[in-house]
């Protein structure tokens, strides 16, 4: 076996003046790898946190008229499943119906009461019950929306692993090329070595580890640029304050990078060898 | 002289034959006439051949059959008991390991140095001992280059650049010493120094051939000739051992 640093200066890979792009590629890629996984991370924890609030809510629409205390039997009647009742206050209320109401309208508004429940609570009992004791009333579980909500993210999360793949298939193309352009260009170096006695898996090994160096480097360089980003984020806004878990995502997906670098170098490199 | 590198890879009973060819055949393209047509040659464990011819004879194809660099297009090439068309590359690069090789061009890395260069085959296997590396030391003594030992090769003139090549065949003690004029580049002082080299080293046991123009090589010398002539042997099909 070929001492490793005896073998990596006589191949010296990192020469080529192609080769010397790979770190540089590996930082940006490596940089916009962490911040999408940040981003899907944030996305996501911002989206279930939401999504807990709403799906532990049930809006209950009463006719204009009905008096705030029409709602106390939902309280003091311990209802299995309901844990709260609050009445929107009128101006949470236009908020809320701004978007249905004409402007300057001045039609009377409904009393809306948002009804807390318990985690796990049957919601399709306990809509039923409000329905039996408000006939009048207008019941909004909210499921529609949490659905076209629940598709809208994991359409946006599918397009960030989209553009992840993408990147990880332009370092592959890249990589690929590279390896190719730096063996060509060592061509006699590596028959050389041949001749001398060096097997494929050595230069192999090798051309992997010089491929593999500055990629990693890069993408150590990318990633730390973008933790540092992603903390920044969560120091201005206190909402976008990212979890362990996106931390870690942010910090361990851009290192598959150096490891699809690694995969197509060696597989690229022993490929040419024997065509060598 | 360091110790000869073993390779797990080659058998370790001693061969009839060091190097044999069996109605060997060479073309570059499949339509191009042979560059080495029908040759039978035996080559023995420890003898000392020359290898001669005009300018086109085939020489350069049959030496670079003998490193391995290219494989007969027809007829069979054994070196050290193996067939070197059905051997697999994992065994071919064993066999090349043990193998001495100078080349009319050197074939030194220029910017490695001077003892970079002569140290590659040991590093091949491992890194160097503390002997291997004492051996490089009294090698390039030998070859007088103590001096430029860490210049890159690059810088070298033409005949320490061959020098450097001959210190670098010999480094792993090789079983087979092939060196194509390897006093081409050299003044007659340091050319007798590298035929006495060699001398030394067949003593030892070492099988070499050594490819020349040199008449007065030729002539000075009672090893077998092998004579090539439009790609044919020109003395024979089966060369005296």
């Amino acid at each position: 076996m070929m001492t490793s640093s005896a073998l990596a200066k006589a191949l010296n890979l990192p020469r080529t003046r192609l080769f010397r792009t790979l770190g540089l590629l590996a930082a940006l890629l490596g940089f916009m790898v962490a911040s999408l996984a940040a981003s899907g991370g944030l996305l996501q924890q911002l989206y279930s946190s939401w999504q807990l609030q709403k799906s532990h809510s049930i809006l209950l629409y009463l006719p204009p008229a009905t008096a705030p205390e029409a709602l106390t039997p939902l309280t003091s009647d311990n209802i299995i499943g309901i844990t709260h009742v609050r009445v929107l206050p009128p101006t949470e209320l236009q908020a809320t119906l701004a978007s249905v109401l004409p402007a300057g309208s001045n039609l009377p508004l409904p009393l809306v009461a948002e009804v807390t429940l318990e985690p796990g609570a049957d919601r399709l009992a306990v809509a039923t019950t409000l329905q039996g004791q408000y006939p009048l009333a207008e019941i909004d579980d909210q499921q529609p929306m949490l659905q076209a909500v629940a598709s809208s993210v994991r359409g946006v999360q599918a397009g960030v692993l989209a553009l992840a793949l993408l990147l990880g298939a332009i370092l592959t193309l890249f990589m690929a090329l590279t390896i190719r352009a730096g063996l060509l260009a060592q061509a006699e170096v590596v028959k050389l070595l041949i001749q001398l006695g060096a097997t494929d898996a050595t230069l192999a090994r090798t051309l992997t580890v010089q491929a593999v160096q500055p990629v990693a480097f890069g993408t150590l360089l990318g990633t730390a640029l973008a933790l540092v980003g992603l903390g920044v984020a969560s120091g201005l806004w206190g909402g976008l304050s990212a979890s362990p878990t996106v931390w870690v995502w942010a910090a361990a997906l851009p290192f598959a990078l150096p490891l699809l670098a690694g995969l197509t170098a060696w597989l690229v490199a022993l490929r040419l060898l024997r065509h060598a | 002289m360091v110790a000869p590198i073993m390779s797990a890879h080659l058998p370790t009973a001693t061969p009839t034959a060091m190097l044999q060819l069996h109605n060997v055949s060479y073309s570059y393209e499949a339509a191009s006439p042979l560059a080495l047509n029908n040759l039978n040659l035996t080559i023995a464990p420890g003898s000392f051949h020359l290898l001669t011819g005009p300018s086109g004879a085939g020489k350069t194809t049959l030496f670079n059959l003998f490193t391995l660099a290219l494989l007969p297009t027809s007829g069979s090439l054994t070196l050290q008991g193996i067939d070197v068309n059905t051997a697999s590359r994992a065994e071919r690069a064993a066999l090349r390991r043990t193998l001495g090789v100078v080349w009319q061009d050197f074939r030194l890395l220029p910017h490695l140095s001077v003892r970079e260069n002569i140290e590659l085959p040991l590093r091949l296997h491992a890194p160097l001992t503390a002997a291997q590396h004492e051996a490089v030391n009294q090698l390039l003594d030998w070859v007088g280059l103590t001096t430029l030992a860490a210049r890159p090769a690059g810088q070298l003139s033409g005949g320490e650049q061959q020098r450097t090549a001959i210190a670098r065949a010999v480094v792993h003690h090789p079983t087979l010493l092939l060196a194509d004029e390897p006093t081409g580049n050299v003044d007659a002082a340091m050319a007798r120094k590298i035929l006495h080299l060699f001398t030394e080293l067949h003593k030892q046991g070492t099988t070499i051939v050594l490819a020349t123009h040199d008449t007065a090589l030729l002539n000075s010398r009672t090893a077998p000739v092998i004579r090539l002539d439009n790609g044919r042997l020109e003395n024979g099909q089966l060369v005296a051992v």
